[in-house]
């Protein structure tokens, strides 16, 4: 059988390995690049076992998958996002992470209206494009890629002080921003 | 972190691939873009094929005389057009333990004469292939079931069937689709579409002549002409084709060979209280076909099944016999009778472990946690028992089961399928709840046997 970007899902739930194969050269660069990121600090051994790992997950986990809710490749890279931070926690000391795999399912079930919670999504994200590039550089960081404080500031340069309150500036203009782009939307409808 | 912090890192992990993959641009604006060394790729390949072939079954080789020559790829393609194991078009003749092209099981002849389509009809058009799948007119329903297949398809907006000089336009009961996009930057095109038309009402006069016009809004119509013929009325499933029975469950299969597929058709006797949901738990669980020297046939169009997978095709090309043995591993029923009571305390805020085991139908079901998420919401996490070990023993195991209240709920990622979290509408402030946990869902192992002489 040819796999295709079609009937990849299917043959992944029927377990044909040349279905796992067709995943890992058609997202194992993206899946890659971001568990690279999170790991910046790791061996490549250490990103190599965490990107296999992500795929025999996602082998094993492939009834889990919900077309509705986004795509095969939208999984893979959230499956790496927490793979790589039960990754780098266990490689570090440090435990201030959030991640693990039942907080982020509680985390995504106890969001209340998804397609709500899409449309602020879409609005944080205008916002945080409006910020400057350091900032933008280090909202991600911090919020998607959970980085500690302590190791933003030694890959910026800067005090952990100065980190906490360019954060906290951002959060405060993305509160403001939304307040006042949500108060238009509404009193526009 | 404190709350907002936490917010929004929920609120990113929504983020769709092509954000997140901007959101790494931005994190390595001024550092190379990270390519994966080709050493890297050999190696990760290795570890996780070998780890998915380690965990997959072993399967037999497929006999020589067996595989796909051009013609038969041809053949199958074909198949797809014109038996279609869709998903809607399963469900129907499940719902309706209705045979296409043969008739059904009636009760003590209180059925009134059905008119069916023998075979399904094909109209070769310009660029796609419109099918109209099966028929059934009696004195009050008219059933009309209609596919089309091609590439950049219109789907239908509405159908009439045309007896003698009567129309009957039908109503759009149901429409599945599937789409294709060819990349990111292109617009999704409908390949195939597949739709049940009903009209519940008084049917003057059955004509056994008559056509199927399918419109696609106002400009553009199909007709396609068929002729009806008398449908057969069984007294009992057996009369009907082959049965088996196994712990009280009965299949009955129904064969129709056409070249060198063979279509198999399975229905079941309604039982009180119970509902059979579907002829395997999950693709891997699907019949299988053998004959009496132990050759195996293969599913033909493989990647189209879905459950209930009561109609599938097999592969029969090169048999050099007409006697077959159909094997169904497992039968999935609905026990619409059985219920569990219990009580529940709720926390006044955050989540408390419950860890208590219910039994459901004679099937634990083991709550782990309640967390209370606003005055009037609850959410509950709870697990079944490891299905994969249940099946990988062959035993009877819980898949599913109902709870009275619950809105909305969602798969835990536990490295298995078991987990899952239902979120509860409670009463203001309440401190304990009842649950009623109800309507199992179980995977019932055989497997039923059923010999099929095409003779």
């Amino acid at each position: 059988m040819v796999i295709t970007g079609e009937n990849v899902v299917l043959a992944l739930q029927a377990k044909r390995p040349e279905a796992l194969e067709y995943l890992i050269n058609q997202y194992g660069q993206s899946v890659y690049s971001l568990a690279r990121t999170i790991l910046r600090s790791a061996a490549s051994e250490d990103v190599e076992e965490c990107v296999s790992d992500i795929f025999a997950a996602a082998w094993q986990k492939s009834k889990e998958y919900d077309g509705q809710k986004g795509t095969i490749k939208t999984w893979l890279l959230m499956l790496t996002k927490y793979r790589a931070l039960d990754y780098r926690r266990k490689l570090s000391t440090q435990s201030a992470y959030l991640a693990s795999d039942e907080q982020l399912t509680t985390s995504l079930q106890a969001v209340e209206d998804e397609v709500l919670q899409r449309e602020r999504l879409q609005l944080t994200l205008a916002v945080v494009e409006t910020f400057s590039e350091l900032d933008q550089k280090l909202f991600f960081r911090r919020y998607f890629l959970q980085e500690a404080l302590d190791e933003l500031a030694a890959a910026f340069d800067l005090t952990k002080r100065a980190v906490e309150n360019r954060l906290w500036r951002c959060r405060k203009e993305l509160r403001d921003q939304l307040a006042e782009k949500e108060g238009s939307s509404c009193g526009s409808s | 972190m404190d709350r907002h912090e936490q917010q929004l890192i929920k609120l990113l992990d929504l983020m769709d691939a092509k954000q997140i993959e901007k959101v790494l641009s931005v994190v390595d604006a001024d550092g190379a873009k990270i390519v994966m060394p080709a050493v890297s790729v050999a190696r990760i390949k290795q570890q996780a094929l070998g780890h998915a072939k380690l965990k997959k079954k072993s399967r037999p080789n497929k006999p020589l005389a067996f595989k796909l020559t051009a013609a038969s790829l041809l053949l199958l393609v074909f198949a797809v057009a014109f038996y279609g194991p869709a998903n809607t078009w399963a469900q129907i003749v499940k719902a309706l333990n209705f045979i296409p092209g043969i008739g059904k099981v009636v009760d003590n002849n209180k059925e009134t004469t059905r008119h069916i389509l023998a075979q399904p009809i094909e109209l070769k058009l310009a660029e796609s292939t419109l099918t109209v799948k099966a028929i059934s007119v009696d004195q009050r329903n008219i059933m009309v079931v209609v596919e089309e297949v091609g590439d950049k398809l219109t789907l239908p907006t509405q159908a009439t069937l045309v007896l003698g000089e009567q129309e009957y336009p039908l109503h759009r009961t149901s429409l599945s689709h599937q789409q294709r996009q060819e990349n990111e930057h292109e617009a999704w095109t409908i390949l195939d579409w597949e739709s049940y038309f009903t009209r519940y009402g008084i049917v003057t006069a059955v004509e056994r002549e008559g056509l199927v016009r399918v419109n696609y809004g106002e400009e553009k119509q199909v007709e396609i002409p068929f002729k009806l013929e008398v449908a057969a009325n069984f007294t009992d499933y057996a009369e009907m084709g082959p049965t088996a029975s196994v712990k009280g469950l009965s299949v009955t299969a129904i064969p129709s060979l056409k070249d060198n597929l063979l279509k198999i058709s399975l229905l079941s006797p309604p039982l009180a209280g119970q509902q059979v949901r579907s002829y395997a738990y999950s693709l891997e669980t699907l019949m299988t076909l053998s004959d009496q020297r132990g050759n195996s046939y293969p599913l033909a169009v493989k990647d189209h099944y879905s459950l209930p997978a009561n109609e599938v095709l097999f592969d029969i090309s090169g048999a050099e016999t007409k006697q077959f043995i159909l094997s169904i591993p497992c039968i999935v029923v609905k026990q619409e009778k059985e219920a569990a009571l219990l009580k529940l305390a709720i926390p006044p805020q955050g989540k408390t472990i419950v860890d208590q085991t219910v039994k459901l139908a004679g099937h634990e079901v083991i709550l782990h946690t309640v967390e209370r998420l606003d005055e009037k919401t609850i959410q509950l996490h709870v697990t079944l028992p490891q299905s994969d070990l249940a099946r990988a023993q062959n035993k009877d195991h819980l898949v599913d089961f109902d709870l009275k209240d619950y809105f909305n709920y969602g798969y835990g990622m536990h490295g298995d399928d078991t987990g899952r979290y239902y979120k509860i509408n409670i009463p203001r402030d309440a401190e304990e709840i009842s649950l009623t946990l109800k309507e199992p869902v179980l995977a019932i192992y055989g497997p039923w046997e059923i010999e099929l002489d095409l003779e």
